[in-house]
């Protein structure tokens, strides 16, 4: 039930009320009709506030009120502190006993307004947040694209590890029989058959240059 | 508003029939404090009880002729009820003057206050 809503039974229960208010932290809601409607329902509801608070100063609990009642020459107005909020009843001048009347089983709307008012903030407090997107998932890449080195040339680089199908053994694994030592010959630029020899060892199919 | 304390002739901001109305509110058993004073804020008369808590109800009349004013309803002598389990306080906003009534709950009611603003 929206607080609209609400604010429409407490105005059908009372029939001779022109609309109520009803002001919480977060906004102020009404049910007011023309010319009525044209209320400055902030400044009223601060106004109501005020009246309401004003004994707090005493500091004294038998001094302290939650519903008042102003009587005007054309209007009234109860207002009525609902925990931290402010409900106020619009209508013509009604009598003390018109009042008590008024105000009898009005507390019954306090669970309800409470109720529709934070689901009211709650739906505009997510509205306000930002859209949480998740991330998308990572895309599987094609074996075909993953490149393969198929060959290393030797060259400065001291010690480099020549990929095989099995992964690399950790250096803890390996025991000196699994090392199979190796020279190669090493082409030099003007006379391939006069180059040196380069060591490798090999182990577990990995290939270590030194 | 800021009351001060000059003592001056009641008479001289109240009609008959107030004076009448507030005779009558003094007289009356429930009635535990009450204060009567001008729209400067000078006390017209004041009994002990009420003295303590005068001066913030004597702010209720500024906010409630705001409010009323709000409402259009420019020139306005409001009436306040503040009612709680001990007490019953009236605002009066009488036609030269203000009057705040301290009334103790259980005990009779006021009446004829209406006929006063």
């Amino acid at each position: 039930m929206s607080v609209e809503a609400v604010l429409d039974k407490i105005t059908d229960q009372h029939d001779m009320l022109y609309g109520c208010v009803y002001r919480t932290a977060a906004g102020v809601y009404h049910n007011l009709k023309a010319p009525y409607d044209l209320l400055d329902v902030e400044e009223v509801t601060d106004y109501a506030d005020n009246l309401l608070s004003v004994t707090r100063v005493l500091d004294d609990p038998s001094f302290d009120f939650d519903s008042i009642f102003v009587e005007y020459a054309a209007h009234s107005v109860i207002a009525k502190s609902v925990e931290s909020d402010i409900l106020l009843l619009l209508g013509p001048p009604i009598s003390r006993a018109g009042y008590k009347k008024a105000v009898i089983g009005l507390g019954l709307f306090d669970k309800p307004l409470m109720r529709a008012a934070a689901k009211v903030e709650a739906a505009a407090t997510e509205a306000k947040l930002p859209t949480v997107q998740s991330e998308p998932e990572p895309k599987p890449v094609p074996v075909a694209e993953i490149e393969t080195v198929e060959h290393i040339e030797p060259g400065p680089q001291t010690l480099v590890a020549e990929r095989d199908a099995t992964p690399p053994p950790t250096v803890l694994d390996v025991t000196p029989e699994e090392i199979r030592v190796e020279e190669v010959p090493v082409p030099t630029e003007n006379d391939p058959s006069e180059g040196g020899k380069k060591k490798r060892r090999i182990y577990r199919g990995v290939v270590f240059w030194e | 508003m800021i009351l001060t304390d000059e003592r001056t002739d009641v008479a001289a901001f109240l009609s008959a029939e107030e004076c009448e109305e507030i005779d009558r509110i003094k007289a009356d058993e429930s009635v535990a404090g009450y204060a009567l004073f001008n729209e400067q804020g000078e006390i017209l008369e004041i009994n002990e009880l009420a003295e303590d808590i005068v001066a913030v109800f004597a702010n209720v009349f500024d906010l409630a002729r705001r409010l009323g004013k709000d409402l259009g309803e420019s020139d306005c002598f409001p009436m306040a009820i503040y009612e709680n389990r001990s007490f019953e306080v009236l605002a009066i906003a009488l036609s030269a003057s203000r009057m705040v009534v301290i009334r103790r709950k259980g005990a009779k009611k006021l009446r004829g206050l209406r006929s006063v603003g």
